[in-house]
């Protein structure tokens, strides 16, 4: 199988800069501070925000007067992957991904707003089809904003990689992901322009480094565009009805 | 988790005691279930189920597994639940484990002695193991009957290839699956049982409760009740006694609710499978 | 790429295949095979069951208060075959307590085989019996330690940890309303079997697919004849409603039996603790003798 076929096509028919079809939702439940749902493509993702809060007794000795402590889990459920595996909550996957996802939400939450609080931010990956981090990124940035809790601006994140013939592609499914392709994961602040986080999977050529770290850039600038509009129409649909709380 | 001071209990207890619970609900009024089935698509089955603010997922996967010479062609049903932290924060890390791991064991238990002879594919040599992934987003109490619910209508919808034994010279059965995408195997469901938990509240019994209602129950049992109204199991939850007059009546009651709430879930599946064009709305809508 | 992560799923997945295989299929096909007739003969016949008792007797009970001397209070439980011991100690402090319980707390521990971990399913079952039994109110923030070690599990073993449990809480001097009984039923066909042994436990879980009557199962229930309360329900197997509600009747007034014994038992002890206090002249002496008798 050919990453990219003679017309220059991927595996699902896209061109190598199109992204899958972004579609999400805040606020999908009730009894937290704030949440949200993303799909990409085939990946669906819930981010779920709890706080600011007290220290939990079980985090005290994280209890910090700079600035809030902020407490993430990344969990995979068991029917997210098409092979179906039961992961336990401490397992080495789920726990590099909850540290990165630790250091890129550190970048952008003002925690200094914060002292001695706790936020939790928990992610629950309900189907996987390749860009899971990315996708949870996503959704935490999103459900961050339906919580109220104050951040720098919006982090986005997004994969791209090498197709055949050197041509950079992005984002990546888990076909293309498992047919051994070097992924490259970025989680950038869109409107700075900087990076909060670099991923690679696999090494490859320095030379391609620049273009493949382009791409996955081009696409956190339009998936920021496309969450962006998602913020506005949900922040609308709440404050619209009482005329934005001067009713 | 939602601590409640005693005059708040005794609020809620007058409420149910009156057949007015705090919400406006009678003491055998259920809140509004929203089933929908195939959230997952790269599940072979999928429902999601609402039950007032309790959400939950069940996905189903099958596999084939040699069956044990002593129940040669008898399928088997595997539950795991697990308690995702978007519930509570209560359920991260190894605790939520624990918590999980606790649930499932009474789950398989309820579910131990539902037959599963149409999971068969070829006697003595191979049945279906069929596995269903329970994750819990958010629980408002009553967790175990929107699992009940969650569990039977994925598994009324699963669709998983059909496997044909074809016959050798020399009698040994060839198992191959089906080219056909269309041509499946759909778990029957006439035998799983719906879960309902009944709490004794004061002097007073009622389903369904919520959070706080739960915590003001002086007696919990769940009981898995079929679509014929027989009990498959009951076992008691939480602390708490009951007198075996009221238990009686209690289970009475839980034999009728079952078998209503069986029929309702059935005419709901059949409704949804009738519709010839249906956007899967998950959790965007 | 063979990476970690790889590694650690190939050893589960390796898990998944590690089965015990029962020693029973190894045996030849004619003794393998039985017919259901035969399968029922073994454990009843002609009216009588393997152990010679009829379907509504159950097995003799011994029961010894104080086994355990250096616990507070402890109770050694046979029904039959099946053995258990009991100990009980505390009150004590809730260890890593944060914040305040009105309500004391009983924590549990049955164990099966020393070198297993506890039962947790037995354990939680256990504690959630006991509770409503004992007075929990006065004990707040503390703790009583129930540990349960089940010697030989021939049939109603946790019916004689509950009873056993609860005798050992009245042997050790804690305020309870009242003590528990626990009995097991078994259902199969139409045949009811009080007090099951193991195998008898095993045919109710079973069932004859060509049978008229589907009805099997097991009814395990622990009961406080005196408050006449239920604290533990447990039923499993497909039964008709009103074979339902017979079957916990019986159940009932079985464990109202067996609480004759228990009070009988218990008065037994208090009369030879009391004798111990009369017959010495020294206060302190015959207190410290009613402690450790």
């Amino acid at each position: 199988m050919e990453l990219l076929n003679d017309q220059g096509l991927r595996l699902d028919g896209r061109k190598p800069d199109e992204l899958r079809l972004i579609k999400c939702k805040l606020g999908i439940f009730t009894h937290t501070d704030g949440s949200a749902f993303v799909e990409q493509g085939n990946t669906k993702v819930i981010a779920v925000v709890y706080g600011p809060h007290e220290v939990r007794n079980v985090h005290r000795a994280k209890t910090s007067a700079d600035g809030a402590f902020v407490n993430c889990q990344y969990s995979m459920a068991a029917f997210s992957m098409s092979e179906r595996k039961k992961r336990n909550r401490g397992d080495r996957k789920s726990t590099e991904a909850t540290i990165h996802l630790h250091q890129t939400l550190a970048a952008v939450i003002r925690t200094e707003l914060m002292p001695k609080s706790q936020i939790d931010v928990f992610i629950e990956v309900l189907q996987s089809d390749g860009g899971n981090f990315a996708a949870s990124v996503n959704a935490a940035t999103l459900a961050l904003i339906d919580a109220g809790i104050p951040l720098r601006e919006y982090v986005i994140a997004c994969t791209a990689s090498l197709g055949t013939g050197n041509v950079p592609m992005v984002d990546i499914s888990n076909l293309e992901e498992s047919l051994g392709g070097p992924t490259l994961t970025v989680a950038v602040l869109p409107r700075s322009s900087q990076i909060a986080l670099v991923e690679m999977s696999q090494r490859f050529h320095l030379d391609f480094l620049e273009p493949v770290l382009k791409m996955a850039m081009k696409g956190c600038d339009y998936t920021f565009k496309v969450l962006d509009m998602a913020v506005e129409s949900y922040l609308s649909e709440i404050g619209k009805p009482n005329n934005w709380g001067q009713a | 988790m939602v601590r409640l001071s005693p005059e708040e209990k005794i609020y809620i207890i007058h409420g149910v005691e009156d057949n007015i619970r705090e919400d406006g609900r009678s003491q055998t009024q259920y809140r509004p279930i929203e089933v929908e089935t195939g959230i997952i698509p790269s599940a072979m089955g999928s429902a999601r189920v609402k039950l007032g603010n309790t959400d939950v997922i069940a996905c189903v996967k099958a596999d084939t597994f040699t069956p044990t010479w002593n129940k040669p062609d008898e399928g088997k049903l595997q539950l795991h639940v697990d308690l995702s932290a978007t519930a509570s924060p209560w359920f991260e890390g190894r605790r939520g484990e624990q918590t999980s791991e606790e649930i499932t064991t009474i789950l398989n238990k309820a579910y131990e002695s539902i037959k599963l002879e149409s999971f068969c594919i070829v006697p003595q040599v191979k049945c279906w193991l069929v596995d269903v992934d329970i994750s819990v987003l958010s629980c408002d109490g009553n967790m175990y009957d929107a699992i009940g619910f969650a569990v039977k209508a994925a598994l009324a919808t699963t669709m998983v290839p059909k496997i044909v034994a074809s016959e050798e010279d020399e009698g040994e059965k060839e198992l191959q699956i089906t080219d056909d995408p269309f041509d499946t195997w759909t778990p029957n469901v006439s035998n799983i049982p719906c879960l309902v938990t009944l709490s004794k509240v004061g002097d007073s019994v009622m389903v369904d409760a919520t959070n706080k209602e739960e915590q003001c129950s002086s007696f919990t049992c769940i009981l898995a009740v079929t679509e014929t109204g027989k009990i498959l199991s009951t076992f008691k939850v939480g602390p708490g006694s009951v007198q075996p007059v009221t238990f009686s009546k209690l289970i009475l009651e839980a034999s009728s609710i079952g078998r209503s709430l069986h029929s309702e879930l059935l005419s709901a599946l059949k409704k949804e499978n009738g519709l010839r064009k249906r956007e899967i709305h998950g959790f965007l809508n | 790429m063979l990476d970690s992560a790889a590694i650690e799923d190939f050893i589960l997945d390796q898990k998944k295949y590690e089965e015990n295989i029962p020693y029973e299929s190894f045996l030849p096909e004619n003794v393998k095979f039985k017919t259901y007739e035969a399968k029922l003969s073994e454990v009843y016949k002609d009216g009588k069951r393997a152990d010679g008792r009829t379907r509504d007797e159950s097995r003799k009970m011994y029961i010894k208060l104080g086994a355990l001397v250096e616990a507070r209070g402890s109770c050694y439980l046979e029904i039959g075959d099946t053995k258990v011991l009991c100990g009980v100690s505390g009150p004590r402090e809730i260890p890593y307590l944060q914040g305040y319980t009105e309500l004391g707390s009983v924590d549990c521990v049955v164990e099966s085989n020393p070198a297993s971990p506890s039962d947790k399913a037995y354990s939680d079952a256990l504690k959630r019996a006991l509770e409503p039994s004992f007075c929990r109110h006065e004990f707040p923030n503390l703790e009583i330690s129930v540990s349960v070690m089940i010697l030989d599990a021939s049939g109603s073993a946790l019916a004689a940890a509950i009873t056993a449990a609860s005798l050992a809480l009245a042997h050790a001097r804690l305020p309870i309303f009242d003590i528990l009984t626990s009995v097991t039923v078994g259902l199969h066909g139409d045949l009811l079997f009080i007090d099951p042994t193991d195998k008898e436990e095993a045919l109710c879980m079973s069932y004859e697919k060509n049978s008229a009557s589907q009805n099997h199962g097991l009814i395990t229930l622990s009961y406080m004849s005196t408050a006449d309360q239920i604290t533990h329900y447990y039923q499993n197997g497909e039964m008709d409603l009103q074979l339902l509600l017979d079957t916990m009747d019986i159940g009932i007034s079985r464990c109202k039996d067996i609480y004759a014994l228990c009070q009988q038992r218990l008065m037994d002890e208090v009369k030879i603790s009391m004798k111990t206090v009369t017959d010495t002249q020294n206060v302190e002496d015959s207190m410290k003798n009613l402690s450790t008798s």
